[in-house]
C-alpha cells in the first residue's frame, strides 16, 4: 500500500494528517498534479491497483474505502490473488487526449505554483480561478483553490462540506457563469 | 499545416540599450539557454534556436528566404509566423518576442521577483483509457516525508495498491 498526497500546497498540508492517521505505509506527494494529469483524473479518492506482474487488475477510477463491499473485495484479492468479478469487469475510462481547456487549466495550476512559492497567493489565486472556468469540473483544482482561499473551511477541524456546497453555488452562479 | 498570423513589419530599431537578461525556469526546473532571454520594458524576447530546442518546438525558415515561424509538429501541426517587429539580429543570435507566439503553441510564461523567466508548457502526455491488464506509466514523486524522490517500480514485483487522496 503507497498512498498518494493530492496536493499542490506540499508536504507541509500532508504531514498533519498522517501524524493524526499514525500511518505506517510510505506517502508520496503529487504535488504538480502529475497522475491526475496523466490520468485524466479530476477527483479524489481513486486506486490503481497492480498484480505482481506489473498490470492493472481493475481500470483506474474512484474508489470508496469506507464502502464494505469494496473493503471485501480488497481483502479477498490481496489473500488469494483472485480478482473480483466487479474489478473486471468495470468498464476502462474513455482514452482520449486532454481538451484545449483541460491543457489550459493544467498549465495555469502550473503557474500558479510558481507564484505560490514566490507568495504571490493573489495571482496564484486569480491563475487557479482561469483554471476553474478552462474545465469546470476538475475538482482537483477547483477544491484546491477554495482550501488556499479559504484554509479555515478544510483545516480547522472537520471539513466544512455546508461551506463547499455554497461555494460551488456562489461560483456556478458568478465567474463561472460569464 | 496551419499557419497563423503575419505581424505587419516595422523598421528595426536600436534596443539593446535597455535589454535585461533573464534567467530561465522551464516546468519549474533551472535550464540553461544560452544566450540568456532578455526583458525590454514589457516585452520578453528569447534566443530563438535555444528556446525552441529547450521546449519542443520548432523553429522554421518557412519559405527558404527568411520568414521565420515558430511551429509545434508534435500535436497541433501549428506554425506562427514571426513579422519582423517580432524578432531582432543581436550579435549574431535572433530573438524572438516571447509573446508573438505565446499562446498559440500553449506557453503561458511570468517572470519572477528574481529576474527568472519561467516557462510552463501545456502538457499533453496523457495515459488515459487504461484497463485491466495494461500496465500503468512509470510513477516517480517525492516521499512526502524525506522529500527523496521514489519510483513506483520498485513496487511492481508485488502486488501493490496506490491509493490517491487529499489533505482538502
Amino acid at each position: 500500500m503507497i498512498s498518494i498526497a493530492q496536493d499542490a500546497q506540499g508536504p507541509a498540508v500532508v504531514r498533519p494528517w498522517l501524524e493524526k492517521a499514525g500511518t505506517t505505509f510510505r506517502t508520496l506527494v503529487d504535488q504538480h498534479n502529475e497522475l491526475g494529469k496523466a490520468f485524466l483524473l479530476k477527483y479524489v479518492p481513486v486506486a490503481v491497483i497492480v498484480d505482481a506482474d506489473g498490470r492493472l487488475v481493475r481500470p483506474i477510477t474512484g474508489v470508496n474505502i469506507g464502502d464494505d463491499g469494496f473493503r471485501a473485495e480488497l481483502e479477498a484479492w490481496a489473500t488469494t490473488g483472485d480478482v473480483p468479478a466487479a474489478w473486471r469487469d468495470t468498464e476502462a475510462p474513455e482514452h482520449r487526449p486532454l481538451s484545449q481547456g483541460e491543457r489550459e487549466a493544467d498549465a495555469r495550476l502550473q503557474l500558479a505554483l510558481v507564484l505560490l512559492e514566490m507568495q504571490r497567493t493573489k495571482e496564484a489565486l486569480e491563475q487557479l480561478r482561469l483554471a476553474v472556468q478552462a474545465d469546470p469540473e476538475n475538482w482537483l483544482i477547483r477544491k484546491q483553490m477554495w482550501a488556499i482561499e479559504t484554509p479555515g473551511a478544510f483545516y480547522d477541524g472537520p471539513v466544512d462540506y455546508a461551506w463547499q456546497k455554497a461555494q460551488r453555488q456562489r461560483e456556478d452562479e458568478g465567474f463561472l457563469r460569464q | 499545416m496551419r499557419i497563423f498570423g503575419i505581424r505587419n513589419p516595422t523598421d528595426a530599431q536600436s534596443w539593446s540599450d535597455f535589454m535585461v537578461p533573464l534567467k530561465f525556469e522551464l516546468e519549474g526546473v533551472r535550464t540553461a539557454l544560452q544566450p540568456a532571454a532578455q526583458q525590454q520594458e514589457g516585452d520578453v524576447w528569447v534566443p530563438l534556436e535555444a528556446f525552441c530546442a529547450a521546449t519542443d518546438v520548432v523553429l522554421k525558415d518557412i519559405d527558404g528566404a527568411g520568414q521565420l515561424a515558430v511551429c509545434d509538429d508534435s500535436g497541433g501541426d501549428v506554425c506562427i509566423l514571426l513579422g519582423a517587429d517580432d524578432t531582432r539580429d543581436v550579435q549574431g543570435t535572433t530573438y524572438g518576442r516571447l509573446s508573438a507566439f505565446d499562446a498559440p503553441l500553449g506557453f503561458i510564461w511570468t517572470v519572477r521577483d528574481d529576474g527568472a523567466l519561467s516557462v510552463i508548457r501545456r502538457s499533453t502526455s496523457v495515459h488515459t483509457g487504461l484497463g485491466v491488464g495494461d500496465r500503468p506509466p512509470k510513477i516517480e514523486l517525492p516521499d512526502v516525508l524525506t522529500g527523496q524522490l521514489v519510483s513506483a517500480d520498485v513496487y511492481y514485483s508485488k502486488p501493490a495498491v496506490y491509493y490517491m487522496w487529499a489533505s482538502w
